[in-house]
């Protein structure tokens, strides 16, 4: 794995945002609402479908905004075009996953000032090509669905003993799960366990030691 | 090469330095003084309260092994106990009643979240067994804050049947005082955790501790001192003031947290004006939690705030006494009042 990862790494560096550059493990980006919101796997779903779109769209239309308007006026311009892409995406999940809305609180909101939107898409996003950025846009959004889904299943499987609302029959669960302070802790060991991999991937394979010539 | 080699491994296995030696015998004096307190919760609850700790011990010492192998180490320093004592001081904090796993869950809980992700014995920030029963009293309180009476059966089985009481806290915070005889109340012989309920004998342990020099009296008079006066003035049930004193004293895990968990030279300050400091804020912030928390166990989260601000309290009070001399020193130079003429 280690010796495809390092032939191929400039293709891979594409998808970076998926994985090994993943926005929430690697960057500590957007952490608030998988923390505090994403405790069960409902939660978790509605929080990164909004994210997807909200996001992607965003980013995506915010790139022809021209570099002509001071960075202040285009940051506003993002944040506004997140705020009107958001209220359909709002009413979609209303209509979807109406208790999940109401659960999730201000988070969901607050979706509209994530940080791929303020400030990653000047300093990363807006020097790539279109196509280059959109690929690059879908693999942060999927990555950060990753760990929310993830993140998701495990409080609610352990915290709870339910996946998506139905028991699982467990006899000992463990409540502390559902609290913030786990969210905190599990995504804490989530980003240790990335940085491991990626010291792995990016280790120069040892070398066998040439035989003496006696 | 391999006779350099020997000699240096053989040096490093000999030489000790002073600090780690002074380390190891402080951490010797803890295990000596938390064995009285094991033994008058094994005379109250039984050979469970034995298993429990050899349960807690093993886990404890399990993952710190495999923490260090992680850590990229092999063996543990020589002074190092705290795989021993933490566990130790788990156990004792939790009731008789609760599950083996529950004990094992918070040991791993103590290793694996307050102790190595911090880089290990002498960097974590807050004390492990506090953490790890914080995360034990939000996530299972009606295991971890339901006791069982001195003398009842417990058995050994995995789980306890029977019936649990609340402890002193929980009556307090109702506004009830317990009905505890005066003797009963020194000697442990109620309900509540169970290495924290054995005043007499938490106080002959702290005695020898301070004696030694391993605690530092600072923090437990300033935490004992500070929690005492706010029970005198402010009593949370009508008894007289010194009765509401012995209640909130014995209530909790005041005086069990005040000598072996907050002196922890890991994590409180390292100053003496500092330690004060500390110890102070420690019990106002205990009874203050007690008065406007819904928790009834609130020492431990008391604890971990003042962990947190352990390092200001040595900076504030070095910078309030650097202020105090200098007020004194100009004081100290002001001139007389001029002599008059003709004098």
């Amino acid at each position: 794995m280690r010796t495809f990862y390092q032939k191929h790494k400039k293709t891979l560096s594409l998808f970076d945002g998926f994985f090994l550059n993943n926005t929430v493990l690697e960057r500590g980006l957007v952490i608030a609402p998988i923390i505090v919101a994403g405790n069960t796997m409902k939660n978790a779903v509605m929080l990164s479908i909004a994210f997807v779109i909200i996001t992607f769209i965003t980013v995506f239309v915010s790139s022809f905004i021209p570099k002509k308007f001071p960075y202040t006026i285009r940051a506003i311009l993002h944040t506004v075009l997140a705020a009107i892409v958001f209220i359909p995406v709002s009413i979609l999940l209303q209509n979807f996953f109406p208790e999940a809305v109401y659960k999730t609180g201000i988070f969901l909101p607050l979706l509209v000032t994530n940080s791929l939107i303020v400030s990653k898409s000047e300093s990363r996003f807006f020097k790539k090509t279109r196509g280059k950025m959109a690929v690059d846009l879908i693999s942060h959004v999927l990555g950060f669905m990753l760990v929310a889904c993830l993140v998701g299943a495990l409080r609610e499987i352990l915290g709870n003993g339910t996946f998506w609302g139905n028991s699982l029959g467990m006899s000992e669960t463990a409540p502390a799960l559902m609290f913030p302070f786990a969210g905190f802790i599990i995504l804490g060991f989530l980003a240790a366990a990335l940085q491991k991999f990626r010291r792995y991937l990016n280790q120069e394979p040892k070398r066998e030691p040439e035989a003496s010539n006696e | 090469m391999g006779d350099t080699v020997r000699i240096g491994k053989a040096k490093r296995k000999k030489v000790l330095s002073e600090a780690d030696r002074t380390r190891r015998s402080k951490h010797i004096d803890l295990i000596v003084t938390l064995i009285p307190v094991a033994l008058m919760a094994v005379y109250y609850y039984g050979i469970r309260v034995l298993i429990l700790a050899a349960c807690a011990i093993i886990f404890s010492v399990l993952s710190d092994y495999l923490c260090l192998r992680l850590c990229g180490d092999r063996k543990w320093q020589s002074y190092d106990f705290s795989s021993v004592i933490s566990p130790l001081i788990l156990v004792l904090i939790l009731p008789a009643s609760i599950p083996y796993w529950l004990a094992v869950v918070g040991v791993l809980i103590a290793t694996f979240v307050a102790k190595y992700p911090f880089g290990g014995y002498g960097k974590n920030i807050f004390n492990p067994a506090a953490v790890a029963f914080a995360v034990l009293a939000l996530g299972w309180p009606d295991k971890v804050l339901s006791y069982p009476q001195p003398f009842d059966n417990l058995g050994v089985s995995f789980t306890v049947g029977g019936s649990l009481t609340n402890g002193v806290a929980y009556r307090l915070q109702l506004g009830g005082a317990p009905a505890i005889p005066v003797m009963d109340r020194l000697l442990g012989n109620f309900a509540g955790p169970m290495g924290a309920t054995c005043i007499l004998v938490l106080m002959a342990c702290g005695l020898y501790l301070l004696v030694r020099r391993t605690i530092s009296w600072q923090v437990v008079t300033g935490t004992l001192g500070s929690a005492a006066a706010m029970a005198f003035l402010f009593p949370r049930v009508s008894v007289s003031r010194v009765d509401s004193v012995v209640f909130e004293l014995i209530a909790g895990v005041l005086v069990f947290g005040a000598v072996f968990m907050a002196s922890d030279p890991v994590t409180s300050p390292k100053t003496g004006w500092g330690k004060a400091l500390y110890g102070v804020l420690l019990g106002v912030l205990t009874m203050l939690f007690r008065y406007f928390g819904k928790m009834e166990i609130t020492f431990v989260f008391a604890l971990l705030l003042c962990n947190a601000v352990a390092p200001k309290c040595d900076e504030y009070m070095a910078l309030l006494i650097q202020a105090a001399k200098r007020a004194a020193r100009r004081l100290a130079k002001k001139p007389l009042a001029p002599k008059t003429q003709g004098e």
